[in-house]
């Protein structure tokens, strides 16, 4: 694969690479502008959705004083978890130095910016004041996890757009010497700014190389956190299934099946709509199944601990909780979670003819659902087992489900991470040009005339 | 056939032999002979009563009742004639030392009281039926004034003769008590003289409300009939002053950890600068496509 190819041929498949990854700024056909008309649609709803619950307050919700943390902070912790898998894939895959997962670190950050950024929208979402959010800042306190909630995704959401930023540099460059006159002029001066001038000499790379080094090792600390510190929201209480130590590492687990679904969903997008066969080719959706059930197999170990050992000691309001989970009114999402999020991506991933590209994109569509109902589970449940006894109060009070606004603010995050990611990838290349041409023999010189004048 | 019969006989035999031990509580004969020095009276029955409802009623029950704890051996009830078959001196003896699950109460009650406990459990003696005959109680009366500097409370008692005439009531016990939020706490008592009269002296460093301010009640013994006397908000003290402490949240910031400050403050400047340092570097990408033009 490495071999250095000859000067021609180079030139000749350095144009077929940037023909083929550019094909996705260049598609604008019905069925694009119709996914972006539903996108932008469907946000336009969810913003005024939100308009009307900030007018109406958040009584419009199924929210009440028992169930006080429902929907919004499941879809939250959602959205925290499919963005862990930037961490995975474009640092500890890439320090790694593991060649399948190159292609795919692109796809990873885009799904790690759209879905952090819409975690903190969200939170803004679920506040009754939205126009004391400043307050978060102005009067943190410390010990409260919170704050540092705040804080981590302020954090990472800026590290992943710098690593997302980085390796594209010479990318714009690229762009920005061949795509003169053939993309909106709009569009062009974006590249032309963005590409600060690269000139693609040896200096230039290596400051690259080595900010990106420093930035992989810097987002696995941040990457933990973020999901650790959301865990802690819920384990620094003493509620009925929250109150346990394995919280951090059990999200983190969940974060990453969530996470790696989310990217073999992507893939096989881009991999279909813009005819990417090539590179998203088998083999990284095989490689992409092995890690869907490693992840799985880590996270079912610890679903084990967290059922089995609040099941042994029974205490009165885990007893409760669990019996409601295993046989009573959530049983149904909770066997889906479990069976349809952990047994059957593990069963059907270790065969072969599942981790071709289509199955694998059905398992990981299945796996995704159940990751968010997963998030469900783990939050509406406690919230209505408090441990004292619920008296004298409406039914509508003890048992939460939620409203029709409440749904459309929740979708309007699905529809604006997704608009996130489209807009990503009608701007810039799904797969780092640069570094895919140079994994395949091709010589930096041949990309940047300035690489061999100094 | 024969051998497994002989193993049962054996065995109810063995546990017979166990259940007659549980009974055969062997006492020395210095005890059994032992008679007892409290007179058997409605004072010292009463006074037994109250020491049976403190330190037997959990696992014998109330006499009469057969309520006792499903021990083993089985706690007897105090009525029962297992109970009765023993001499006062043997009882005595089995409430002093105790064995297996009945404690001793060698250490815990003086051996009059022991001895008062006994007169108790005779009072259940079919022999003594009918011997104590239930008196007529007494109607008493007490009057109280808080004395010179708050420092004393003066009592009068007086009680009504068998004409229905209020008289002096002499050398009986005034019970002083400190009304609490869950009942009344005895803090002392006095004796009337010859004249009906008592000067209880309040202890000086007795403990009050926060305003400084006790609540007293006064009763007779138990030959009378429910008799209280309140004297209500005695200013025995100073009044404290007030010092409730401000109502906060448990986690403001002034009672936040050190170390969860500097773990806070040191990961937020730790990965700031780093991501500083980063944006310094696409500077000088910059820089260095300027230089190379220029």
């Amino acid at each position: 694969m490495t071999i250095k190819k000859s000067p021609e041929e180079s030139r000749d498949r350095l144009d077929k690479i940037f023909h083929d990854l550019t094909r996705s700024l260049r598609v604008k056909d019905e069925l694009s502008r119709f996914w972006l008309f539903i996108l932008i649609m469907f946000c336009i709803v969810g913003v005024w959705a939100w308009g009307y619950q900030i007018q109406q307050g958040l009584g419009i919700t199924g929210m009440r004083d028992y169930v006080s943390w429902a929907m919004y902070i499941s879809n939250f912790v959602f959205f925290v978890a499919v963005s862990l898998i930037g961490l995975l894939i474009s640092s500890i895959m890439h320090l790694l130095k593991i060649r399948w997962a190159q292609p795919v670190s692109r796809v990873a950050e885009q799904v790690a910016i759209a879905a952090v950024a819409l975690a903190g929208i969200i939170i803004v979402m679920d506040m009754g004041r939205p126009d004391r959010f400043l307050n978060v800042f102005l009067h943190g306190r410390f010990a409260s996890p919170i704050i540092w909630d705040v804080t981590v995704i302020t954090t990472y959401l800026t590290i992943s757009a710098l690593l997302f930023y980085l390796p594209l540099i010479p990318d714009l460059a690229l762009m920005k010497n061949r795509l003169k006159g053939k993309v909106p002029g709009w569009q062009y001066k974006i590249y032309d700014i963005l590409s600060l001038g690269w000139k693609g000499n040896p200096q230039q790379f290596k400051l690259v190389y080595h900010s990106l080094r420093i930035l992989m090792l810097l987002i696995i600390p941040v990457g933990l956190a973020i999901h650790t510190v959301t865990s802690w929201l819920f384990a620094s209480t003493l509620r009925a299934g929250w109150d346990t130590t394995i919280f951090g590492p059990y999200f983190v687990a969940g974060a990453f099946v969530a996470g790696t679904a989310a990217v073999i969903l992507v893939m096989y997008v881009y991999r279909v709509r813009y005819r990417l066969k090539e590179y998203f080719n088998d083999e990284v959706f095989d490689r992409m199944g092995k890690t869907l059930v490693f992840v799985c197999l880590v996270y079912l170990y610890f679903n084990v601990n967290e059922f089995l050992v609040p099941g042994y000691k029974m205490k009165v309001a885990e007893g409760i909780h669990l019996t409601e989970l295993f046989f009573g009114r959530h049983a149904l999402a909770f066997w889906f979670t479990m069976i349809a999020g952990l047994i059957l991506p593990i069963v059907l991933g270790v065969i072969k003819y599942f981790r071709r590209p289509l199955p694998i994109t059905l398992i990981a569509l299945i796996t995704l659902i159940a990751s968010w109902f997963k998030r469900y589970i783990i939050v509406v449940p406690t919230m209505e087992h408090p441990h004292l006894p619920v008296q004298n109060v409406p039914e509508h009070f003890v048992h939460y489900s939620p409203t029709n606004p409440e749904i459309t603010i929740t979708l309007f995050a699905f529809f604006a991470s997704f608009l996130i990611v489209t807009v990503l990838a009608k701007l810039f290349p799904v797969i780092t040009i640069w570094e895919y041409a140079e994994h395949q023999g091709i010589d930096k010189k041949y990309m940047f005339e300035d690489y061999d004048q100094n | 056939m024969k051998k497994i019969i002989i193993i049962i006989t054996a065995i109810i035999l063995i546990s017979v032999q166990e259940s007659r031990s549980a009974i055969d509580w062997q006492v020395p004969d210095s005890y059994i002979t032992m008679e007892n020095p409290v007179t058997f009276n409605n004072v010292n029955v009463r006074a037994g009563r109250d020491l049976w409802d403190r330190n037997c009623k959990s696992c014998h029950g109330d006499p009469g009742k057969f309520n006792a704890l499903s021990l083993v051996p089985p706690p007897p009830d105090a009525t029962a004639e297992v109970m009765q078959a023993n001499t006062d001196g043997a009882m005595f003896y089995k409430i002093t030392y105790g064995r297996g699950a009945m404690p001793q109460f060698e250490t815990t009650l003086p051996a009059d009281d022991r001895w008062k406990v006994v007169t108790f459990i005779r009072r259940f003696d079919p022999r003594n039926e009918g011997l104590l005959t239930d008196e007529e109680l007494l109607k008493g009366k007490i009057y109280a004034l808080v004395g010179s500097e708050n420092s004393t409370i003066d009592i009068v008692a007086e009680v009504q003769d068998k004409t229905g005439q209020l008289q002096k009531l002499a050398g009986s016990t005034i019970y002083v008590m400190a009304r609490k939020t869950f009942g009344n706490l005895l803090v002392g008592s006095v004796s009337t003289d010859s004249e009906g009269r008592a000067t209880f002296n309040i202890p000086a460093g007795m403990r009050t409300k926060s305003d400084g301010t006790v609540d007293f009640v006064l009763t007779l013994g138990d030959d009378f009939e429910p008799t209280v006397f309140a004297i209500s908000g005695v200013q025995v003290k100073e009044p404290e002053p007030f010092s409730a402490p401000p109502r906060v949240l448990w986690s403001t910031n002034d009672r936040t950890q050190v170390w969860l400050l500097f773990t806070y403050f040191a990961a937020l400047i730790g990965a700031w600068s780093t991501i500083g340092y980063i944006v310094l570097q696409i500077v000088k990408i910059r820089k260095l496509s300027q230089k190379n033009q220029g």
